[in-house]
């Protein structure tokens, strides 16, 4: 069940609050984990098993990383929990993965392929496996005490504005809010703003370029205009798309009085690589610095691990993203990029540019990565970037022509002036969520997302399903 | 610093700062949409139905409730349809997926547009299929003649605004070209629309061809059946123009709101002589018609293709096209049907538009 959808929107959500609300806040935790489990059983009933057993081990492991003393013993604890957590995501996740690439090898030698039967990826099995990691390693660190409240703990797994495609939540910074938060009208006020806020952002932007994207990487031979507009395209539907999920997360949350932190803050005006990644899918990022960065050794260890740390996080948070190659080369261009900028700055080599020029230049890279990101595969990609060089001709081909629609080019313009004039309207009147400098504009801003909110549901139920993005991870 | 981001809770989440209608609006108009949502969707009936016969484990049956019971029942959703439909055409002249806006009320189905890496591969395999069903139906002693109809966007290239991928250009005359190498005759309809095209050979609304455009199909596949010389049984027909009607296309589904329609004086076919033994009679039918929408005979047919071929050809035709398959279901159902055993044609014309050329359908 996804939040853009009819079934969410007029069944699941009102009945949800409607029990939530009438239930003193004691019984709350149960009924936000009977509803999670209730939205992720929607999917598939079967796969509900997967999310309980994650949460019960991590449940389990955390009592008893929490009563041994420091040591080996303890460490072999942490070991285990980490590996049976990964051991599932391998299972689930990079099986099929692994079987095909070793087949490919194998028949490549002339060899008989290894028969298989492919496994089904539970959805959300990344975000809810790494929501459970970080707990148990907080445990280990002694960071966090370990919960002895197993309904609650359940719940923060489960908690479905996060449950399936993130953003991906520390269990500390949610274990105080279940035992004590408010709810207000004007909290419920604000998650309205960011739900509405998404919803039309994913709705009426992301899905409007969607078609257009699709077009371009399936072009066989894309000319310079066709694949640059298709690489344009998906920066722009994977920013709104993506972005439009987590400000309805982020909303859903506050209405039943949740802080979450934030997943995005205007990526697109980053002026380096190391920027980007402080400002895109945040919490992620943050994620991975915490657990894979630094469990690495961090900067700890001399320059040149430093750089081979920051590579590695980066494959390894590619490889996250998707049993492919496509993100594994994608992890490996952004983990080389981080690496060099890195390596430019401890030279001194680094001197401060004007951001005319350092912000396209970002953006070059950070669509020339999403290009690979998007392809079905490595020499998808490729065809794409034989397309952006010029290899193929330079003018628009007429096998995509017919379906470049103004109504589609209309949504990028629209959205292109979002991505770079929200940073200064954020500055001018203050980001939603922050202190209002403009009070009057900010008023402005939410009388006309009322009408396009609407506007949204209607273009919703005039298309077909559209799921987010970032379900397939 | 750091090269990953911080979490970071903004601290005035719930803008205490914030004017006080911003406290309280969003919240309401949230809450009263999804309210009036959530009513007019509980009260619409199938949407209190579940599916039945399908798994819940697996998730089939929230799939089939979600997509058939739900967003395909909303009561707002013809609403949704037609005022975004409208608004995409009115604002930047574009249909819904799955047609296009031409010029002067003209409309065209995508599916004359689109192109894949796999065309070619396809294109052979339909040629190589028809030349199997040359040779099954050798066996009966009949011979096949195809009807290949042009697309719509390659006859009125000049009332469209998109442009016709190149890919596609050389399809008709290539296509027909490996058709009679084949030894398979095939009219050239290309020439004879081209020539007649003074007159709406295509309604304007709709994918179909129109009364007249059926008529010139017919008038220029006739010749090449009788230069097969066979003795087919006579028969004679009288046209009749019935009167003007009005009528909205299958394409102006994707245009909501404009109230698009073609007027049309739809041409019957009579047999006038004292034959007509039919398929159940004395007589034999030695023509077999096999062929798509642009042939069936369904309710939405006025340009009476069969008629139409008949009185060209001065025998009676037997018509076992179907509507919505695409031409090869109907050739395979027919190739098996006791109507081929009972009644073995000596000719069976093949309608085949260009634009299900490239279409994959299956074992």
């Amino acid at each position: 069940m996804v939040f853009s959808s009819n079934v969410f929107l007029f069944l699941f959500l009102p009945i949800f609050l409607i029990v939530y609300y009438l239930l003193p806040f004691k019984g709350r935790s149960a009924w936000i984990l009977i509803g999670s489990y209730a939205l992720y059983a929607w999917w598939r009933l079967d796969f509900l098993w997967l999310l309980v057993a994650i949460t019960g081990v991590a449940y389990l492991y955390g009592l008893i990383l929490e009563k041994q003393p420091d040591g080996a013993r303890r460490r072999w604890t942490l070991i285990s929990a980490i590996v049976l957590n990964l051991g599932a995501l391998a299972y689930f996740k990079y099986a099929n993965f692994g079987i095909d690439s070793f087949n490919a090898v194998t028949q490549s030698f002339g060899l008989q392929p290894f028969s298989w039967t492919p496994i089904l990826l539970p959805i959300g099995l990344s975000f809810f496996i790494f929501h459970a990691i970080s707990y148990i390693v907080d445990v280990y660190r002694r960071e966090e005490k370990a919960t002895h409240n197993p309904l609650d703990f359940a719940a923060f797994i489960a908690l479905f504005p996060h449950l399936i495609a993130g953003p991906v939540l520390k269990y500390n910074l949610l274990a105080d809010q279940f035992r004590s938060r408010t709810h207000t009208m004007e909290k419920f006020s604000y998650g309205a703003t960011r739900f509405m806020t998404g919803f039309a952002k994913k709705v009426l932007i992301a899905d409007s370029i969607a078609p257009l994207v699709t077009a371009t990487f399936n072009q066989p031979n894309p000319t310079m205009a066709d694949a640059w507009l298709g690489a344009l395209a998906y920066t722009l539907q994977l920013y709104f798309d993506f972005s439009g999920y987590s400000d309805m997360a982020i909303g859903l949350a506050a209405m039943m009085g949740f802080k979450f932190p934030e997943n995005f803050n205007h990526p697109y005006i980053s002026r380096s690589i190391t920027e980007f990644w402080r400002r895109w899918h945040m919490s992620l990022s943050s994620w991975l610095r915490e657990y894979l960065y630094i469990s690495l050794g961090g900067n700890r260890y001399g320059r040149a691990r430093t750089y081979l740390n920051l590579w590695l996080t980066m494959v390894l948070g590619g490889l996250w993203h998707g049993a492919n190659w496509t993100f594994v080369l994608w992890g490996v261009w952004h983990g080389s990029i981080l690496a060099v900028e890195r390596r430019m700055k401890e030279a001194s080599l680094w001197k401060p540019s004007p951001a005319w020029l350092t912000i396209p230049g970002t953006m070059i890279l950070v669509i020339i990565g999403w290009v690979m990101f998007r392809a079905d595969s490595v020499p998808d990609a490729f065809r794409m970037y034989r397309g952006m060089l010029g290899l193929n001709g330079v003018s628009l081909s007429d096998t995509l022509a017919w379906q470049v629609k103004p109504s589609v080019l209309v949504s990028m313009v629209l959205g292109g002036l979002l991505v770079y004039l929200a940073p200064y309207w954020g500055s001018r009147v203050g980001d939603v969520g922050s202190r209002l400098l403009r009070p009057r504009l900010a008023v402005g801003a939410t009388v006309v997302l009322l009408p396009l909110f609407v506007l949204a549901i209607m273009k919703l139920s005039a298309q077909s399903y559209t799921p987010f993005l970032y379900f397939q991870f | 610093m750091t090269e990953f981001a911080q979490d970071t809770v903004k601290p005035n989440a719930d803008n205490p700062s914030a004017p006080a209608v911003l406290h309280w609006l969003p919240a309401a108009f949230l809450l009263g949409v999804v309210a009036v949502g959530a009513v007019l969707t509980v009260l619409t009936p199938t949407v209190r139905q579940w599916p039945q016969g399908k798994d819940v484990v697996t998730g089939e049956a929230m799939l089939t409730y979600e997509k058939e019971n739900l967003d395909a029942r909303v009561p707002w959703r013809d609403a949704s349809v037609n005022l975004w439909g409208g608004l995409n055409a009115r604002l930047f002249g574009e249909a819904r997926d799955g047609a296009l806006i031409g010029k002067e009320g003209w409309l065209f189905t995508s599916e004359e547009y689109q192109t894949s890496a796999e065309d070619a591969a396809e294109i052979q395999g339909k040629l190589a299929y028809i030349q199997e069903v040359r040779d099954e139906l050798k066996k009966d002693g009949a011979q096949l003649v195809v009807a290949l109809i042009p697309s719509k966007a390659r006859v009125y290239a000049d009332q469209t605004k998109a442009k016709v991928p190149a890919q596609t250009a050389p399809l008709y005359q290539s296509f027909r070209a490996d058709l009679q190498k084949a030894g398979i005759p095939a009219p050239d309809l290309l020439t004879a629309f081209e020539r007649a095209k003074t007159e709406d050979l295509f309604f304007r609304t709709d994918t179909h061809w129109t009364p007249t455009g059926a008529q010139v199909a017919a008038q220029a596949i006739a010749p090449v059946v009788t230069e097969l010389g066979l003795d087919l049984p006579a028969a004679e027909y009288a046209a009749q123009t019935q009167p003007e009607v009005s009528r909205a296309g299958d394409l102006t589904r994707y245009v909501p709101g404009d109230n698009l329609v073609d007027d049309v004086s739809p041409i019957t076919y009579e047999r006038t002589d004292e034959g007509g033994g039919g398929l159940f009679g004395d007589e034999s039918i030695a023509v077999t018609l096999v062929g798509t929408s642009y042939s069936a005979e369904t309710k939405d047919n006025v340009w009476h293709f069969d008629g139409a071929l008949a009185a060209a050809l001065g025998t009676e035709v037997l018509n076992m096209a179907r509507e919505g398959k695409g031409p090869i279901v109907p050739m395979r159902e027919y190739l098996t049907s006791p109507e081929r055993k009972d009644n073995p044609a000596q000719v069976v014309v093949w309608e085949i538009p260009e634009r299900f050329l490239r279409v994959q359908y299956g074992d």
